[in-house]
């Protein structure tokens, strides 16, 4: 497969089920609603720092696994973005996605 | 965040009445009377076999003791599992603040580390006024920050002049690493290495990245600095009410020890203490 051959959706999809994973493996919230919307991290995120870091870390095995596609999505390049990546769901797909087809670019 | 000065620091305690060691001994906190502009001590429990305290004798001794130092809180800490000591403190006037750990990475060099993404640097004196910042504004555990009758600003405060001190006059193997760039520092990390033994003293990162991805990698990269210093060990000490960073910990490989609750006594007539001045606790 090919960057292109994945969509923004699949990604998502996949934040998803690594947040609600992890979400339901350490903590007692069975109920949270996890969606494209959802804030990751922060005052009202629902992640902390190692649930952030394990569900980034997911993601781009996931996609190394998929599109053989070695990216990396937490670095330096990320935490100085305007806007955070890891805000939500969404915007950690976004990036995802930037990442995915600059990598399939190159290559 | 990890580390307690008390705990890093030689306290010069003396017996609370001489020639009766079951009373236990007393001691002020040098550094952070002078931080907070008054006088705040330390009480350590005789050990085990001294005999029982008689507590109306206790206490009226601390409250002089109190008095003759201008002293408005009081700190004393026993391990957890010392249940009639703990029970005793509360018969003294202690109140329970916080349970605290410390944390323990045996094999440091020898530990797989998973690859840090964010490099971490030493601190720049251009990087002061972020870090102190930081310092000032970050911190939300700790005996201090946890009694409701301490002043958050003063608590804020000690971590500040603590990071200050480090910056302005290091002793020897003491370091302050920073995660990213100049202008935009987002963490920091303080620590010494003696004789191969790392001690993690304080660590913190900025509101906005808070829960994400720098404080991860802050640790993560501090522990590879002070693997290539050559420390073989390192330890700390957390409160167990900051599970975020002990999960961190955990996570790392770190192994947990020696829970100890930590307990404060105000005085009566403590002036600079919330509710203080009111006839006591």
């Amino acid at each position: 497969m090919q960057g292109s051959d994945i969509g923004r959706d699949k990604l998502i999809e996949w934040i998803v089920g690594a947040v609600t994973d992890f979400r339901l493996t350490m903590t007692d919230d069975t109920e949270a609603h996890v969606e494209e919307t959802t804030t990751l991290f922060g005052d009202e995120g629902i992640l902390d720092s190692l649930g952030l870091v394990t569900v980034v870390l997911e993601l781009e095995e996931r996609v190394n696994a998929t599109l053989t596609i070695p990216i990396s999505i937490a670095d330096e390049r990320a935490i100085s973005q305007r806007n955070s990546p890891f805000r939500t769901v969404g915007t950690l797909a976004d990036y995802t996605w930037t990442l995915v087809n600059g990598a399939a670019g190159d290559g | 965040m990890v580390g307690t000065q008390k705990g890093d620091f030689t306290l010069d305690h003396h017996p609370l009445l001489p020639g009766t060691p079951a009373l236990g001994s007393v001691a002020v906190i040098p550094w952070d009377s002078a931080t907070f502009g008054f006088t705040v001590g330390d009480y350590k429990l005789a050990e085990r076999g001294h005999g029982t305290i008689d507590a109306d004798t206790c206490c009226t001794l601390l409250e002089d003791w109190a008095t003759a130092n201008n002293c408005e809180l009081i700190s004393c800490d026993v391990p957890a599992d010392h249940h009639d000591r703990i029970a005793l403190l509360s018969s003294l006037g202690f109140v329970f603040v916080d349970f605290r750990l410390r944390v323990t990475l045996p094999q440091l060099r020898m530990t797989t580390l998973p690859g840090g993404r964010i490099p971490v640097r030493p601190a720049e004196q251009e990087d002061g006024a972020d870090i102190e910042r930081i310092a000032r504004t970050a911190f939300h555990h700790g005996r201090y920050h946890a009694d409701p009758r301490f002043p958050g600003v003063l608590a804020d405060l000690r971590y500040q002049r603590w990071i200050t001190n480090a910056l302005t006059d290091p002793g020897l193997g003491e370091v302050v690493y920073v995660i990213g760039p100049p202008g935009s520092v987002r963490g920091f990390y303080h620590a010494v290495v003696t004789n191969g033994l790392a001690h993690l003293r304080l660590a913190a990162v900025d509101a906005d990245s808070r829960g994400g991805i720098v404080g991860f990698n802050l640790y993560v990269g501090m522990l590879e600095v002070l693997r290539e210093m050559g420390a073989r060990q390192a330890t700390g000490v957390i409160s167990t009410a900051n599970v975020e960073v002990m999960n961190v910990f955990g996570f790392l490989g770190f192994r947990f020890s020696h829970p100890e609750a930590e307990f404060h006594w105000h005085a009566r007539q403590a002036r600079h203490l919330i509710g203080g001045n009111k006839g006591g606790v």
